[in-house]
């Protein structure tokens, strides 16, 4: 009996350190920003292109040109939160960040939890694999006998898992780049991300390429504690702002459409 | 009467979630159980190497201690997974199981074997003594009175090491094995609940712990009744 209180005593005081993390919930984020004048953005510490630490060791990025723009325009410092993936969420759900700015899908039970902006591109998601392989089309190594890899618990598992069925999927846990060096330590055969970060390992391991056809393209957007209304009307008025005046194209052609940024990063 | 539980812990969705929970739990479990033997085996022989009369046995089982705990688990097990070529006996390079389980079990075969050496050191030369008295040679002489009473002695730092070695598990899902971890993540993931997907694993880990608490108080209960 003694026992399972001592068990029930530990649990609760799980739960208890769950609670901390949950409240800090402010009539309006964007008051809030003004009058400290700081935004608080958490990024993703996930690889190029969209948030990275480039060979100068600066923090740079699609994500990060954009929430640069954005504090710029709102006349505010800005702060830079650096999670991974694991801590991106708690982060914002906690009040820590007023927003997540990273390449996050929204989907029908994701927005159940945060309010995910208009998309503010979408991305094609491809595979790739050593030259040789022999592999053209995605299809080729979507066979039985064959290995994808794939960041575990991405949105691409779930892909995978309805279009790549007959391959053996191989989860990773580090990010894509532990995907990468998956694949070129011959333990997948073929390895899955956005076109995007494909291109950018194609220029890391010259022995990859890209193969032919996109699987899917995903929408890519930023997100908001669910009830931020005013923060996530801003932010969608921002983005129809800067792709208007092409800022937001530019930004994309450079990052996220080919490899130019491998040359000064 | 539980629904004031859902406001931060929403156990209506993480029932959805038992299969790929039972899953990783599962595999945590085989992977802590078969390292924790290779551990034990590598660590008692580790120790017994490093208290020999031989200079290069004790030369190995030093090198071998002080490279493992030099070095962050992670690394070790990228290398025995990534760099590690085809093995020897088999024939073929180990797969993610293979080589997180041994990546794990060689890691904590070297802390273990500093405390069994502690234990081991501990039984009274009066012991070995007797034993030697009684016509013992060195293999009945460990396998009889030192071992078992060494062990016995150091029994709750090896259930903390153990312990260690469960959490430290988890890093295997680096390589690619769906782990207890790996559930939580899939929760995370899918649903966005921070606090359903750390508590579940959270709680799976307590469970794990508490049996092996039962465990070895069973095996302290067993030792401890016939030697101390």
């Amino acid at each position: 009996m003694d026992k399972i209180k001592r068990l029930l005593s530990v649990a609760t005081g799980i739960l208890a350190l769950g609670l901390l993390g949950i409240g800090a919930a402010n009539a309006d984020v964007v008051d809030d920003i003004v009058k400290r004048g700081e935004l608080r953005v958490a990024v993703q510490t996930q690889g190029p292109p969209v948030s990275f630490v480039d060979k100068n060791g600066k923090r740079t990025g699609f994500a990060m040109e954009v929430i640069t723009m954005m504090a710029k325009d709102m006349g505010v410092e800005l702060k830079i939160l650096d999670y991974d993936w694991k801590g991106l969420i708690p982060a914002v759900i906690s009040g820590k960040a007023d927003f997540l700015a990273a390449d996050m899908t929204p989907n029908a039970k994701r927005t159940l939890k945060l309010s995910f902006t208009e998309p503010y591109l979408y991305s094609d998601v491809v595979l790739y694999a050593k030259k040789s392989m022999g592999f053209s089309s995605w299809q080729d190594a979507c066979q039985a006998g064959k290995t994808v890899a794939v960041v575990q618990g991405s949105s691409n598992v779930g892909l995978l898992k309805a279009k790549c069925s007959d391959a053996q999927i191989k989860e990773f846990s580090g990010g894509g780049p532990a995907v990468a060096q998956a694949v070129a330590a011959d333990r997948a055969d073929a390895g899955i991300n956005d076109q995007a970060s494909a291109a950018g390992y194609v220029i890391e391991y010259p022995d990859f390429e890209v193969l032919d056809g996109a699987l899917k393209k995903w929408p890519l957007s930023f997100a908001t504690r669910p009830d931020e209304v005013h923060l996530l009307r801003w932010l969608d008025n921002y983005f129809m702002l800067i792709r208007n005046d092409g800022r937001l194209d530019q930004l994309a052609d450079y990052w996220m459409r080919g490899p130019a940024w491998k040359a000064d990063h | 009467m539980f629904d004031w539980i859902l406001d931060f812990y929403n156990w209506r969705v993480v029932i959805q979630y038992i299969p790929e929970f039972q899953r990783g739990l599962l595999a945590t479990a085989q992977v802590s159980a078969i390292a924790l033997v290779i551990a034990l085996v590598v660590g008692t022989a580790s120790a017994i190497m490093s208290l020999s009369s031989f200079t290069w046995l004790r030369r190995i089982s030093a090198g071998y201690i002080a490279i493992i705990r030099s070095t962050p688990l992670l690394i070790q097990i990228y290398v025995i997974y990534f760099a590690l070529g085809p093995v020897w006996l088999l024939d073929r390079r180990l797969d993610e199981l293979e080589g997180g389980i041994l990546a794990l079990g060689l890691n904590a075969g070297a802390f273990m074997s500093e405390i069994i050496r502690a234990g081991i050191e501990s039984v009274e030369t009066g012991q070995v003594e007797g034993a030697k008295s009684v016509g013992m040679n060195y293999v009945q002489r460990m396998r009889y009175i030192i071992l078992p009473q060494g062990i016995a002695r150091v029994l709750p730092p090896l259930m903390g090491q153990t312990a260690v070695l469960i959490k430290d598990s988890s890093l295997v899902s680096f390589i690619g094995v769906f782990e207890l971890f790996g559930a939580g993540l899939t929760l995370l993931n899918e649903r966005l609940m921070p606090n359903e997907a750390f508590m579940t694993v959270a709680m799976c880990y307590l469970a794990i712990y508490y049996f092996m608490f039962l465990l070895s108080n069973q095996v302290q209960r067993k030792l401890g009744g016939a030697y101390s």
